[in-house]
């Protein structure tokens, strides 16, 4: 597979570590009072759907940055990629 | 009698004498000549025995399709078995060896399964070899295992190197026939970067197999001259003997580049090189394969495709017999008759399954419309055919024309299903066609020449152009237009014995008949139930065929029935090729510490941790037993002071304002309350709650940190702190950098590590317990003005430092900390010593954080800060992992003080039945301490902090071992850490 | 005492080595150091780096040689970058920070990198058996930078001039590094 990275361009899918859902961004606060639920629901509960799918992907072996790829499960087919800290300053994550 | 089947023409090189054997037997041929165009050249027909009945089996074809001429190639360790003779390049001394016989060749014992063959139908595995179930093991397996197997492997190391490439090309084309070459010229004048593959050591395809004209010029002519303008352009790569065996994702494609196979020696070079292609865009033009029909007695040898009887005529000036018939259903295979007539060679017949044909001229040769094949006579080859109005013919060459399969393999390789076209009686690629790829000439169904070029040329045209170059309109070619008519004819029915469909696994048509009526009336199910295509040949000579009779015995029409789709590779590839550099040493890189040499020359032990090689122990003259130099290592260090070789932890550099904030959430307990000069031990969570690695931070400076990891874990933490700083935490000001290999990096340890010191940093340094106490960190420098770092930081449970400088220094630096340290009687000492001083000292690692422990298993349950949110403390709060019986990190002795302990025993108590339900936890660490001296053991057991001096069962079913231990402290050595403090 | 001072050792020892079509050899002379931006820190940091060192900040995939070329600067990542000395007297990185002060975080990478020269007019055959990122002239100008893994080691490829590259790998490995590039050019032979 080839990721197009927004910096770098085109890399091998060699140079990366996939790390699943992109919904991992979305940590929740953990002082919320629902905490524990919200928490759960994060760390263990994913879709795994047949399509589209949001995935992390790491650039370990570049420049070390975490990307968000859009891809089909499917077909593997690649619609987009973005720079994961663009994605979560955009779902409002700051410091 | 050397080579009475030459004729004259074709593209060898007649000055050129070669000699090689064949079974042993000296035989000539000449430069452009495969194996099989010289075997035939010299009338060897027979050329091996078939898998399952062990039948006499010659050349069938003239290429890569070949089921049957599967010959063992050179000898020793650089045999190779399973070679086609049809595709291996002859050179001087070759030698090759037939397979799957015992005794010779003529004369199989093996032959017998071919009079057992009424008991060898399909399926017959699972049928014969089901009762009596004793039998599996003593009688049928091994008796199968005796028979299994095509061709045996040297069984020595491959002596060939091998090696593996990238490139990158705009425009990869796939087969340089005449497609392929039209595409690659188009392409490569417009300015696009081409790489043109072939899998053929002769450019050309087919061109060079056939008699057809190009403007006037002989297709060979011609493909010589598009080879030499493609050459002159520096945008345009050729690789001959370059198989593409397979389409990946996103325009990669993987190929095998055979770069001296064809000669007697590599001479050092990599005999193969398996490149990964990089394409914005691919034309596949992989030809066709022609497909036999199956009749009775069909697989003598003798019995040829058509195509590939003219392609030795035309090509190698080798004619396959001296009396040739030819049996078709296509217009196609009249050409063989035609072309061989033309070179002066006897055709004795040509039948076709067509009643209505409109035939060229073949002088000498009897016609026979609607007529076909129903018996065929030879021993170990043909002599002769039967047709079904009775009458006998002489042969010793029968030409088989079923018609052509368009080569769609790759077309496949993302799952593209090809569809049937009732006009060519053939399957063409179709279904998801790799993204950027497009088809061309004989592969797309397009089986005329002047389609293939045009074809060629538009695929490339369009495809230059969609990536921003500029193509010329290119001037009108004059190419044939040969007849293509076929009326699809697969096998003659009504006559008795057996036709064979798939050679290379005796599959019959009888087989997939059987197959049917038992009910395995699918095309994957036919497949894997008769085994039909599924030979080293992948079936492409026989897989259309067996589909087709399928789709007869079924009543469905070959459309409806489909076919089974190909998957990567096309062709085999050698598994050293596969391996390519990555074997012996070289099979992963090797990381040294910096004084790896110094201690080579103290004759240290070595031990693998992950790629790192480190030092184990340091053996002394007359200890003959690793336990007796770790012993010494260990109280040497305890009585005076010790050195050990610390570089591999992992070292990550942290910077910026926001730094002690990020560390808070990373890390389970507190660290924004770190002063400049100290040093934290911090845990760090899973976000499950599960402690995953534990380390030191040192604050170096007001927005400057270093983090220390294990050293398994140093790649894994540092992707977990960019995930946190990019995606959990994005503006918070922090950044990373490793720094791991940066640093030589030594524990000095024993009461008398500060006096050794004292000789080591700048003298101005206060190294006093009131200026540089437990857990401080400085910046100074060694040895008059080498730069170090200093952390007073302890494993051992003594007084210890850890003292850094940079890399380069590292073997200087340990040759000096030991120089200065003769007086204190400094010991080097290596994992092991440092692994049971940590046992001793009660300290967790990485048998202990095992992926199912918590903070609260290793007793440290209060280190995770409950007043703020990190990573995993959240999750550490689920009621299952805080139960009242949760297991706890606890130290164990032998009742029995002269008992050894061991690693991975389950903790019972006395008189318990060896049950999971009586389970009370286990035992992670042990070592014999030198120190206590006795065995102790580091574990995890049901509330085991509740539980000291209780004694119970050490019980390892592994190792048959059951010993009473007592619970205790883990801090078995200076519990109260006033050593280390001191 | 007798011998105050430390030997450094470089990691190849000073390899150097002439194949057919190209040379290969360990650049010792080199100090690297890691320059940060702080937040919003990109103005700063690229005015400073031009006055004190003649550099300018370069894009994501390439890097900047200082005018009087004894210095380069690499891209590394988002607001990180390698400045690269050439036999710098003293060390680099306390002479970055004391000339950069706040403009940015610097640390000294010196020793975490192996380096490799090779040139050549067998260099990018060579590189062909090992690298992924494409490496041809039109992909890969004079200047370019790919950070990449070669036989499983990270690796950082720059382009110094036509046939010249300079290769960065983790000092720990550097035999294994070098293993690789050595049997690149005998396999292109």
């Amino acid at each position: 597979m080839i990721i197009d990275h927004p910096l770098l361009g085109p890399r091998d899918a060699a140079e990366f570590v996939c790390l699943g859902d992109a919904s991992l961004i979305e940590r929740p606060d953990g002082r919320a009072d629902d905490a524990l639920e919200k928490f759960y629901q994060y760390q263990f509960i994913r879709d795994n759907p047949d399509g589209v799918h949001r995935e992390l992907w790491f650039h370990e072996y570049g420049d070390r940055s975490w990307l968000v790829v859009t891809r089909n499960t499917l077909t593997h087919e690649i619609y987009n990629v973005e720079l994961a800290r663009e994605v979560a300053r955009e779902m409002g994550r700051g410091r | 009698m050397t080579q009475r089947f030459r004729i004259g023409g074709g593209l060898v090189d007649r000055s050129k004498t070669l000699r090689f054997k064949f079974n042993g037997m000296s035989l000539e041929g000449h430069t452009g000549d495969t194996l099989a165009s010289a075997l035939l050249a010299n009338g060897r027909r027979l050329v091996g025995r078939s898998f399952k009945y062990h039948r006499p089996r010659g050349i069938f074809s003239a290429g890569p399709e070949e089921p049957n001429a599967l010959v063992t190639l050179r000898s020793g360790s650089s045999a190779e078995p399973n070679t086609r003779a049809t595709t291996a390049e002859l050179f001087d001394g070759l030698a090759a060896s037939s397979q799957n016989h015992r005794l010779s060749l003529n004369f199989d014992l093996m032959a017998v399964g071919d009079f057992l063959s009424p008991f060898l139908s399909a399926g017959f595995y699972y049928k014969t070899f089901m009762w009596p179930k004793s039998f599996w093991e003593k009688v049928y397996e091994p008796a199968i295992r005796a028979s299994a197997g095509l061709g045996a492997l040297s069984g020595e190391p491959d002596p060939d190197i091998y090696d593996k490439g990238f490139i990158h090309c705009d425009i990869l084309v796939v087969g340089a026939g005449a497609a392929g070459l039209a595409a690659a010229l188009t392409a490569g004048k417009s300015g696009a970067s081409v790489v043109l593959a072939d899998e053929d050591f002769q450019i050309g395809g087919r061109l060079n197999a056939e008699t057809h004209t190009i403007n006037g010029k002989s297709g060979t002519a011609w493909a010589r001259d598009a080879v030499g303008e493609l050459e002159a352009m520096e945008n345009v790569r050729i690789m001959p003997r370059t198989t593409v065996y397979g389409s990946f994702d996103h325009g990669v494609f993987g190929a095998i580049e055979r770069c001296t196979d064809h000669l007697p020696s590599s001479n050092g070079r990599p005999r193969q090189i398996l490149w990964r292609i990089y394409s914005k865009r691919s034309v596949l033009c992989s030809g066709a394969t022609e497909r036999p029909i199956a009749f009775p007695g069909n697989d003598r040898p003798g019995i040829m495709l058509a195509a590939s009887v003219r392609t030795y005529a035309n090509r190698y000036g080798v004619i396959p017999g001296k009396r040739v018939t030819v049996f078709t259903c296509c217009d196609d295979g009249w050409r063989t008759a035609s072309d061989l007539i033309d070179k002066g060679v006897r055709v004795t017949a040509v039948l076709d399954t067509r009643d209505n044909v409109n035939f060229p001229q073949v002088p000498g040769a009897r016609v026979e419309l609607a007529e076909r094949v129903v018996a065929t006579r030879g021993r170990t080859g043909l002599a002769g055919i039967k047709l079904q109005r009775g009458d006998w013919i002489e042969t010793d060459c029968l030409a088989v024309s079923g018609g052509w399969n368009p080569n769609v393999h790759l077309s496949c390789h993302q799952r593209g299903r090809p569809r049937w076209r009732d006009d060519i009686a053939a399957f063409v690629p179709g279904g998801s066609i790799p993204e950027g790829m497009k088809i061309a000439g004989a592969a797309s169904g397009a089986l005329t020449l002047s389609d293939a070029i045009g074809q060629g040329r538009s695929a490339a045209a369009e495809f230059a152009s969609d990536l921003g170059y500029r193509t010329e309109a290119e001037s009108k070619i004059n190419a044939s237009d040969e007849k293509t008519g076929i009326s699809a004819f697969w096998s003659v029915s009504g006559a008795p014995g057996r036709a064979w469909v798939d050679f290379q696994n005796d599959v019959t048509v009888k087989d997939i008949a059987v197959a049917a009526r038992e009910g395995y009336r699918s095309s994957e199910m036919l497949k894997r139930y008769t085994t039909a295509g599924m030979a080293t040949d992948q079936g492409k000579t026989a897989n259309v065929l067996a589909l087709a009779l399928l789709a007869e015995q079924t009543g469905k029409s070959v459309a409806e029935e489909g076919t089974t789709i190909y998957r990567p590779p096309y062709t085999a590839i050698p598994i050293g090729a596969l391996a390519g550099r990555s074997r012996d040493k070289d099979f992963r890189p090797i990381r040294y510490t910096p004084s790896h040499r110094w201690a080579e020359s103290q004759g240290a032990v070595f031990v693998e941790t992950g790629n790192w090689l480190r030092a184990q122990w340091y053996p002394r003259r007359g200890e003959a037993h690793w336990r007796q130099s770790v012993d010494r290592e260990v109280s040497e260090t305890r009585r005076s002071v010790g050195i050990c070789d610390v570089s591999t932890l992992g070292k990550i550099e942290i910077f910026g304002r926001d730094v002690g904030e990020f560390l808070d959430r990373v890390y389970a307990n507190t660290f924004n309350t770190l002063a400049v000069g100290k040093i934290r031990y911090g845990l760090m969570l899973r976000e499950d709650g599960i402690v995953y690695d534990d380390g030191t931070t040192a604050r170096l400076g007001k927005r400057h940190f270093v983090m220390t990891t294990t050293t398994a874990n140093a790649a894994l933490v540092y992707r977990n702190l960019e995930f946190a700083r990019q995606c959990l935490w994005p503006d918070l000001d922090v950044h990373l950098i490793s720094a791991t290999d940066g640093w030589a990096q030594y524990s000095v340890a024993g009461p008398n590590s500060r006096d050794l010191l004292r000789k080591v940093v700048e003298p101005s340094f206060d190294l006093s317990k009131e200026n540089f106490p437990f857990m401080a960190c400085a910046e100074t420098t060694v040895f008059g003005g080498v730069p170090s770092r200093l952390f007073r930081i302890s494993f051992s449970g003594e007084l210890a430092y850890e003292i850094a400088v940079p890399a380069k220094y590292g073997r200087s630096m340990m040759e000096r900390l030991m120089s200065v340290g003769e007086e204190f009687e400094a010991t080097p000492y290596g994992t092991e010593a440092l692994g049971v001083m940590r046992v001793e000292k009660g300290h967790f690692a990485g048998n202990e954080l095992d992926g199912r422990t918590t903070a609260l298993n290793l007793g440290l349950g209060r280190m995770v800060s409950k007043k703020k949110d990190c990573i995993g403390n959240v999750l550490s709060e689920r009621p299952e992992l805080n139960r009242s019986d949760a297991v706890k990190l606890s130290g164990f002795k032998p009742v029995n003080r002269s008992g050894m302990l061991t690693a991975g025993a389950h903790f019972l108590s006395p008189g318990q039945d060896e049950t999971m339900g009586n389970d009370q936890g286990w035992m992670s660490s042990v070592a014999y301490s030198p120190t206590l001296g006795h065995s102790i053991g580091l574990g995890f057991i049901a509330r085991g902090d509740e539980r000291r001096g209780e004694t119970v069962r050490a019980v390892d079913l592994v190792r048959g071992k059951d010993v009473d231990v007592e619970i205790v402290s883990p801090h078995f050595y200076d519990p109260e850490g006033v050593r280390q403090r001191g | 005492m007798a011998d105050p001072v430390l030997t450094p050792e470089p990691f190849l020892g000073g390899y150097a080595k002439k194949f057919k079509n190209a040379v290969l050899s360990e650049a010792t002379g080199l100090s690297i150091v890691f320059v940060a931006e702080p937040p919003d820190g990109r103005e700063e940091l690229e005015l400073a780096l031009f006055e004190k060192f003649g550099l300018n900040l370069p894009r994501p995939g390439s890097s900047n040689l200082s005018a009087n070329r004894v210095a380069r600067i690499v891209w590394l990542a988002i607001g990180q970058y390698l400045i690269l000395f050439e036999d710098c007297k003293g060390p680099a990185a306390h002479r970055v920070s004391a000339e950069l002060q706040d403009t940015a975080y610097v640390g000294d990478q010196s020793d975490n990198w192996v380096a490799l020269r090779l040139s050549g007019a067998a260099a990018e055959a060579a590189l062909e058996r090992i690298c992924p990122v494409d490496v041809a002239k039109c992909a890969f100008p004079v200047g370019g930078v790919a950070r990449t893994a070669m036989e499983h080691l990270g690796a950082i490829a720059i382009r110094e001039s036509n046939d010249g590259f300079l290769l960065l790998s983790s000092s720990s490995s550097a035999r294994s590094f070098l293993h690789a590039v050595q049997t690149s050019l005998n396999n292109v032979h």
